[in-house]
């Protein structure tokens, strides 16, 4: 039976990856007619020696673990508070789940409009803070650029997550509460000992997932900064593309997007590695 | 070579031909008269003849851009019209992905097109690797070396011409028909002008002295041009007519020269009107808003950008006017268009594409269209006073010296996008104050010399 | 003051109750008031008139309001054939995605094969791959099989993208029936399909709206793929169209907004109408591993 997705998958993406790898010991270039010849690790070594890829390197870790932080943990919050029983509560889940059905191309550039330093909503918002007394460089300060994207993926991003994780809570069967309460359980002895453990494989999955989509997500970053100034808030992807696509240099992105494949897949063991020790095997 | 013999021989040949096709031919209004001649030419079989209708695919990004959609579909329904046996199915990519959309079907092999629309920069990587097919016939039956037009059309599209003094020679193969070109000028706000009683800038230093007095943050900006990475195609654009200005280019053979001085002047300008004048961080989308709505006193841009203005708040066309470039040389780029042709597509397609393109190249539909786009006239038949009359924005482009755009990119007009990203990089730290002009001049020079070498070996 | 202790401290719990109330209210107000903001923003900056857009500070309720933009972009752009296209395109690929996820993760699941841990992991390596990347060899695949330029093969593509994750989200769902379950169902006599149809997809019908949702959205927002894939203008989705008001001379932001506030709609349906199954599908404990 998994014959004829594996076979469907090899054909969209095997071919594709091989290439790629193929590619990225060569000189290629898109659109040359001469055909590629075969550089050996010279892409690989000239990466390895570029501070630029170095700091790519570093704002992809920088990224994902900032804005995966932010998602999970809020993510969680927000599950909790929609798992509680209130009025309106159906209205609200329909609510969080608008970042996610909002069109990305149209997202960043209503964001966009809202980080604009002389007409930007942001800045009233911002200069409520005490001490603020100037609109911020939102999308041009290298800093606050990275903030602002921050902002934006968490904004995007984690509605969707907290909706998945509350399907997970509603799961979690209510009679434990019930028995744990009777036995004297403080609310947040039932976080840690029933609800935690009760949506653990999901949390766990939803983090890898985030992770690995964190590290190809592209629009919001290209869209909003083009991963400017400088290559300062480029991610992996976005450099990837720069260098691939934008500039032909199919041999040098390949070699990129090689690196980026194999980061990820030492997020996946480490995973596999994790959830196997804790005895919740998902391969 | 003699330039006047062999004008002498295309005149002859011309009216030969004219003759030849008249006899087929007698009653058709003079405008349309080469279009309607062409399927009679020897050698093609006769359209008429053919009962099933032909499609071709017209490529352009014009099908979905506000103003030119119009003209175009109006044209298409005229040529429909008189060649009822040729339909024209529209191929359209937003002018944003336009050349994303041609690269990927280059990469794999074909365009989906029979005759297109193209910019500079694709049209080199298109001539490389041998999509298109010469124009040069259909461009003589129609007409187009009557135009003085052709001559601006660069050398880089012709197969014997190596550089803009080599005069034209129909003998080669020509790969582009320029369809409209736009060329740089200084737009200004002339209501802010006025009120400020200010004098018009006629060297840069002036320009920027100006554009800072006239900014008053949020309400006024007396400067708006592109600076931020996600507009690196614009901001890398915006910069080259103040380049020249300066007296130099991007690149000259296959030197890079973006550590010279016009440059670090260039990056300087740039560094200090982001300070005292840019909407720093707004994007052409917003600022070219705020210029219609009258907020921004001056900038430099091309002449196709004033109509849009008015689409968008009518009242500015009574205050949009545009003068010479703030520089002593006035020298600007422009930034023509082509129609590009196809190898690959199938003989019939072929000759209804030929047909279309010689009837869009008739004066009378050549003019209609210029007028309708509010183009700078490229065919005396359009060069009309009261069409001139009636565009009162129009004469400070008329001054510029205007070299096609891809003259400042060296041998590096195939690598565009390459040299690009590069030259942006830096710019757009030295914006942003974390380098200084000379220290991103630098920086950049040294990482296209890497690039050079890789391209030139 | 003298009252009974037992008094006080059950009024003070009755206190503490409503504030928690109250609090729970404003906290959930306040997290939509953020989560929606965004939205208001558009629409209300695709109503207000182009010279309000240029205020400092902005207003947050502005008195004119017009309808032109949606005016225009209904009259003057193929905004419903984008709105179909795209219905057509997400629909296809949920469907598709669902049979091809639940084969995948079936397989996964239920049969011990060698190289299956291999496939799991190969699964979620696609995922790494920006689709950036993709596109020029799918292309040229493509464009072999004759799928360019039709709604089947961006359905293709668009499933191939959300197809790994799905199989690893319904994969975990069947993990968690026991298998002794459908291993006595079989001894039953029951067919394997039979074991599927019957048992596991009901009890992880939470799962499978997930997955179908995830896929929705996925097909819906895809732009890197449609822009390059689609040709014809009759075949265009919405995530593309809407990039073609961003014009070479002007970006006319308000229609934008005003398309994307439509764009907005669809999924929202969606969303809100298989919610409750999403939600609320089943009762706990049927599917406890």
């Amino acid at each position: 039976m998994a014959l004829p997705v594996a076979i469907y998958l090899a054909i969209v993406f095997a071919y594709p990856i091989g290439q790629e790898i193929y590619l990225s010991f060569t000189d290629a270039r898109l659109l040359d007619r001469t055909p590629p010849a075969w550089v050996g690790l010279d892409n690989y070594r000239s990466l390895a020696g570029s501070g630029k890829f170095w700091l790519v390197i570093g704002n992809t870790l920088f990224y994902a673990v900032v804005a995966n932080a932010a998602i999970i943990a809020l993510a969680l919050a927000l599950a909790l508070l929609l798992n509680r029983a209130f009025r309106g509560r159906k209205l609200a889940r329909v609510i969080t789940s608008l970042p996610w059905a909002f069109p990305e191309v149209a997202a960043v550039l209503v964001w966009s409009w809202m980080y604009n330093k002389d007409f930007g909503v942001m800045n009233v918002f911002v200069r409520w803070l005490p001490g603020v007394t100037e609109n911020p460089s939102w999308l041009l300060d290298p800093k606050m650029a990275w903030f602002s994207i921050v902002l934006m993926t968490v904004w995007k991003i984690f509605p969707f997550f907290s909706l998945i994780i509350l399907t997970a809570l509603q799961l979690i069967d209510k009679e434990l509460y019930a028995a744990a309460k009777i036995d004297g359980a403080g609310s947040f002895q039932l976080f840690r000992h029933i609800t935690l453990p009760g949506i653990a494989p999901t949390l766990g999955i939803m983090t890898l997932l985030i992770t690995i989509w964190g590290f190809r997500r592209f629009s919001i970053i290209y869209l909003l900064t083009g991963g400017g100034p400088g290559v300062r808030t480029a991610t992996l992807v976005v450099f990837t593309y720069i260098t691939a696509i934008r500039s032909l240099n199919v041999g040098l992105g390949g070699a990129m997007a090689i690196v980026g494949l194999i980061m990820s897949l030492v997020i996946t063991v480490i995973y596999v590695f994790v959830t196997r020790r804790l005895g919740q095997a998902q391969i | 070579m003699n330039e006047q013999k062999k004008a002498d021989e295309r005149q002859l040949s011309r009216r030969g031909f004219l003759q030849v096709s008249a006899a087929g031919v007698t009653s058709v209004a003079a405008g349309s008269l080469l279009s309607a001649c062409a399927p009679l030419a020897p050698g093609t079989a006769p359209a008429v003849v053919k009962s099933e209708p032909v499609t071709i695919k017209v490529m352009s990004w014009w099908w979905v851009e506000k103003g030119s959609d119009v003209a175009l579909r109006n044209l298409v329904k005229k040529f429909e019209k008189a060649y009822p046996e040729i339909k024209v199915e529209e191929v359209s990519f937003p002018s944003n992905i336009y050349e994303d959309a041609q690269y990927s079907q280059m990469a794999a092999g074909k365009l989906d097109a029979d005759v297109m629309h193209t910019l500079e920069g694709t049209g080199i990587k298109l001539i490389e690797g041998g999509f298109l097919e010469s124009l040069n016939d259909v461009g003589k039956k129609a007409g187009i070396w009557e135009y003085d037009a052709i001559k601006k059309i660069p050398p880089w599209f012709w197969s014997n011409r190596a550089t803009f003094d080599d005069p034209p020679d129909d003998s080669g193969d020509l790969f582009v028909l320029m369809f409209n070109t736009a060329q740089d000028g200084l737009i200004y706000n002339m209501d802010i002008i006025d009120q400020a009683g200010a004098k018009l800038p006629e060297t840069q230093d002036e320009a920027y002295e100006l554009a800072k007095s006239l900014t008053d943050r949020p309400n006024q900006f007396g400067w708006a041009n592109r600076h931020t990475v996600p507009e690196k195609v614009g901001f890398f654009r915006d910069m080259i007519p103040w380049l020249l200005g300066y007296g130099g280019v991007y690149a000259e053979g296959q030197q890079p020269k973006v550590d010279t001085e016009p440059m670090i002047n260039t990056l300087a300008h740039w560094r200090r009107m982001y300070i005292d004048s840019f909407p720093q961080g707004s994007d052409a989308a917003t600022f070219r808003r705020m210029i219609a709505e009258g907020k921004v006193a001056l900038y430099t841009d091309n002449n196709a950008l004033p109509p849009n203005f008015f689409n968008m708040n009518p009242d500015s066309e009574g205050f949009i006017r545009s003068a010479p470039l703030p520089w002593p040389n006035r020298r600007g780029a422009s930034f023509p268009s082509y129609w590009a042709w196809p190898a690959d597509s199938p003989p019939e397609k072929k000759e209804a594409a030929r047909t279309f393109l010689e009837f869009w190249a008739t004066p009378e539909n050549f003019k209609e269209i210029t007028w309708a786009r509010k183009d700078p006239p490229m065919i005396p038949q359009a060069n009309t006073p009261e069409y001139l009359a009636s565009l009162p924005w129009m004469s400070g482009f008329a001054t510029t010296d205007a070299v096609p755009w891809l003259f400042v990119m060296g041998d590096f007009k195939g690598h565009v996008e390459e040299f690009r990203t590069t030259v942006v990089e830096y710019a757009s730290e030295v914006v942003v104050g974390t380098l200084s002009p000379e220290e991103g001049a630098q920086k950049a020079q040294k990482d296209l010399e890497i690039l050079a070498d890789r391209l030139f070996g | 003051m003298r009252k009974s202790p037992a008094l006080a401290s059950q009024r003070w719990a009755l206190v503490r109750k409503r504030a928690g109330r109250i609090a729970l209210y404003v906290t959930v107000a306040f997290v939509c008031v953020v989560i929606v903001f965004p939205l208001y923003w558009l629409v209300i900056n695709a109503l207000i008139p182009g010279r309000e857009v240029f205020q400092y500070p902005p207003a947050f309720f502005p008195r004119t309001l017009r309808l032109n933009a949606y005016q225009e972009i209904i009259q003057l752009h193929p905004i419903l054939t984008w709105l179909k296209n795209s219905v057509i395109v997400s629909s296809g690929t949920v469907l598709l995605a669902l049979i091809l996820e639940i084969m995948g993760a079936y397989a996964l699941s239920r049969h011990g094969w060698p190289g299956r841990g291999l496939l799991a992991l190969g699964l979620l390596s696609t995922q790494m791959i920006p689709s950036a990347v993709l596109v020029i060899p799918i292309f040229i695949i493509f464009r072999q099989a004759s799928l360019v330029d039709s709604h089947i093969g961006l359905i293709s593509v668009d499933t191939a993208l959300t197809v790994p994750v799905g199989i690893w989200i319904l994969k975990g769902a069947f993990d968690t029936v026991p298998e002794e379950i459908s291993d006595a169902a079989l001894a039953d006599g029951c067919t394997e399909l039979g074991v599927l149809i019957r048992m596991l997809l009901p009890l992880s019908l939470p799962s499978l709206v997930a997955v179908a949702v995830i896929a929705f959205f996925t097909a819906w927002d895809e732009y890197v793929f449609a822009s390059v894939f689609i040709i014809s203008q009759s075949l265009r989705v919405f995530s593309v169209g809407i990039s073609t008001f961003i014009g070479e001379m002007a970006t006319p932001i308000d229609l934008i907004f005003a398309a994307a506030s439509i764009f907005v709609i669809a999924p929202l349906i969606f969303y809100a109408i298989v919610e409750r199954y999403l939600i609320s599908g089943l009762s706990a404990g049927a599917v406890k591993g």
